[in-house]
């Protein structure tokens, strides 16, 4: 740290928070309550989304900063309060761009002035490129019987052997006495939202029933926002079965979620209580490129065929013949109307525009076979082994794939 | 102060300023961004980028020459503004030579549905008393366009893949 008046003592300390330091090339100024921060830029590109994690001392838990991604250009908004974005020690207010901006010195001087004042208890959105810090919501994988990624047994085991054995086993990892916690943070996108409604007036004398299906539409709440959010462990949106979409009421979500990083932490041998400083963070990414998202819009709907009657024979199970005989056009009519509902759907897409289409897969890198046309070759060998083992990654220090990492695609079904 | 391994110390009137080498940290991908000059000639300057291999143009000039100028109000209250690629297909939805392809200052990022223009944002600017502060890049490849026309339900939808 740096306090801003000692930097250069030959200029007039300059009143209030403005910098007297200047960011220069492939460097980054950063301030907090307890002076400026210089740190050089790492060798290596930080994609949008790419998730850090730190043990926040002050506040004795684990925060994640999100490098800012977008959404049709806009930023998700993470919820704060102004003692977390003002107070917290570990707070650092980037005073020059992350990458892309010429005139940093003018960047700087621009951010420190006009400091807003924020009311400590009031809860505030943050947009996502002033790094917000996002406390994480853990869960305990192995208490709740959750899956130990092989990725965490390998790494151990690599560790205790010296680099000489990458294995991964169950046995591995319960031998090593480790915990193994994990936090999802996601992108939440609001939308309006499909519902359906089946009604059964059931009528006895007639042993008949019409059946009737509504579809209509659910908006958002009004304070619901694009966002990022942290949770225990993501769930995709239900996927109901066909009974229930044809019982009683189907509603869709009013939003649409991606997993974007999930974090782990791995604890030190016979760690126990609640994660602290000294567990080991990972990060395991999900997105890395900017979104595109749009919603499907809902057609009009047809006058003839939206309401789906349904004849259903009430003989009480003595008029078999008659029942098979119109089960048939009984299928034709759910099928008909799960057709509705599938072509109706309001759910929205992501997607990432790579220039690619509706492929946006890169490919991936692939062992080559340690053979040419002269044989076995030593260059080649190596070369598979290595990519081998990049693929297993055992080497590396990430979960991450490789640059350029992955997309979302085009779905054709908007087109 | 003392310059340490691999960093560079200088002083102007402005202060003391601190470099690093790049070490390749930078992406130079297409459309990116980089913010320019001060005051009322603030603008936006881009690396090149192609739509189904045109190039669009800033003010008539093409975009890897040209400089977008960012002048007026910025009234929305997040203090927002975009580069917005704006282009005009001909009559079958598809672009050509003739088709008109070019990068415009806006306070929204623009939709996906209606009209004959498609729009993708392209770079977020913030501001901050009225002066550019930081910018974002929205976009890191080539682009591809394409358009499904309208009906008498349904609006043309614009997207670029």
């Amino acid at each position: 740290m740096i306090p801003p008046a000692p930097v250069n003592p030959s200029k007039t300390p300059t009143p209030g928070p403005r910098p007297a330091l200047r960011a220069g090339n492939g460097t980054r100024i950063l301030r907090s309550p307890a002076g400026m921060a210089v740190s050089m830029e790492s060798s290596t590109w930080h994609h949008p989304w790419h998730t850090t994690v730190c043990w926040d001392a002050a506040q004795k838990e684990w925060v994640a900063v999100v490098r800012p991604g977008f959404v049709n250009g806009r930023a998700p908004v993470v919820q704060t309060t102004g003692k977390r974005m003002q107070s917290t020690p570990s707070f650092l207010a980037p005073i020059t761009a992350w990458d892309g901006a010429a005139d940093i010195a003018q960047a700087a001087e621009l951010a420190s002035e006009g400091e807003e004042v924020l009311d400590p208890n009031a809860k505030i959105w943050v947009p996502l490129y002033r790094n917000p810090l996002i406390p994480l919501v853990w869960r305990d994988r192995g208490k709740e019987g959750a899956p130990i990624p092989a990725y965490f047994a390998r790494r151990i085991n690599w560790i205790a052997t010296a680099g000489r054995e990458a294995k991964a086993s169950a046995e591995v990892w319960a031998a090593s006495g480790r915990r193994l916690f994990s936090s999802d943070i996601v992108l939440h996108q609001p939308r309006t939202a499909l519902t359906s409604k089946f009604d059964f007036p059931v009528d006895l004398v007639m042993g008949s029933s019409i059946v009737t299906q509504t579809l209509s539409m659910r908006e958002a709440a009004d304070n619901d926002r694009l966002k990022l959010v942290s949770m225990s462990e993501y769930r995709p949106p239900e996927s109901y079965s066909r009974d229930e979409r044809l019982l009683g009421v189907y509603e869709e979500p009013t939003w649409d979620e991606l997993l974007v990083a999930r974090v782990f932490l791995l604890s030190p041998p016979n760690a126990e209580g609640a994660p602290d400083g000294s567990w080991i963070p990972f990060v395991q990414h999900y997105l890395f490129w900017n979104l595109s998202w749009f919603q499907p819009l809902l057609r009009k709907l047809p006058t003839d065929g939206a309401d789906v009657k349904l004849i259903v024979p009430m003989a009480f199970g003595l008029g078999q013949l008659v029942i098979n005989s119109i089960l048939a056009p009984i299928n034709d009519m759910v099928d008909q109307s799960l057709n509705l509902l599938s072509a109706h759907s309001l759910a929205g897409k992501f997607w990432t525009a790579t220039g690619g289409g509706s492929d946006s897969a890169f490919p991936a890198a692939v062992a080559s076979k340690p053979v040419d046309k002269f044989g076995l070759s030593k260059d080649l060998r190596a070369k598979a082994a290595r990519v081998a083992a990049l693929n297993e990654g055992v080497l590396t220090d990430s979960l991450d794939p490789a640059f350029p990492y992955r997309a979302k695609p085009f779905d054709l079904s908007l087109l | 102060m003392r310059p340490g391994a691999g960093t560079r110390l200088g002083s102007n009137s402005q202060g003391v300023w601190i470099s690093n080498p790049n070490l390749g940290m930078s992406f130079n991908h297409p459309f990116r961004p980089v913010l320019v000059g001060a005051g009322d000639g603030a603008g936006l300057r881009f690396a090149k980028g192609v739509v189904d291999g045109f190039e669009p143009l800033i003010e008539g000039e093409p975009m890897s020459t040209g400089t977008l100028k960012l002048t007026g109000e910025i009234t929305n209250k997040t203090k927002e503004s975009w580069a917005i690629l704006e282009v005009t297909p001909n009559g079958k939805g598809v672009l050509d030579k003739d088709s008109k392809l070019k990068i415009v200052h806006g306070l929204a990022p623009g939709g996906m549905t209606g009209g004959t223009v498609g729009r993708q944002p392209l770079a977020l600017i913030t501001w901050k008393n009225q002066r550019p502060v930081m910018v974002w890049p929205l976009v890191f490849f080539n682009l591809r366009y394409v358009r499904r026309n309208g009906s008498n339900t349904e609006p043309a939808r614009h997207f670029f893949l």
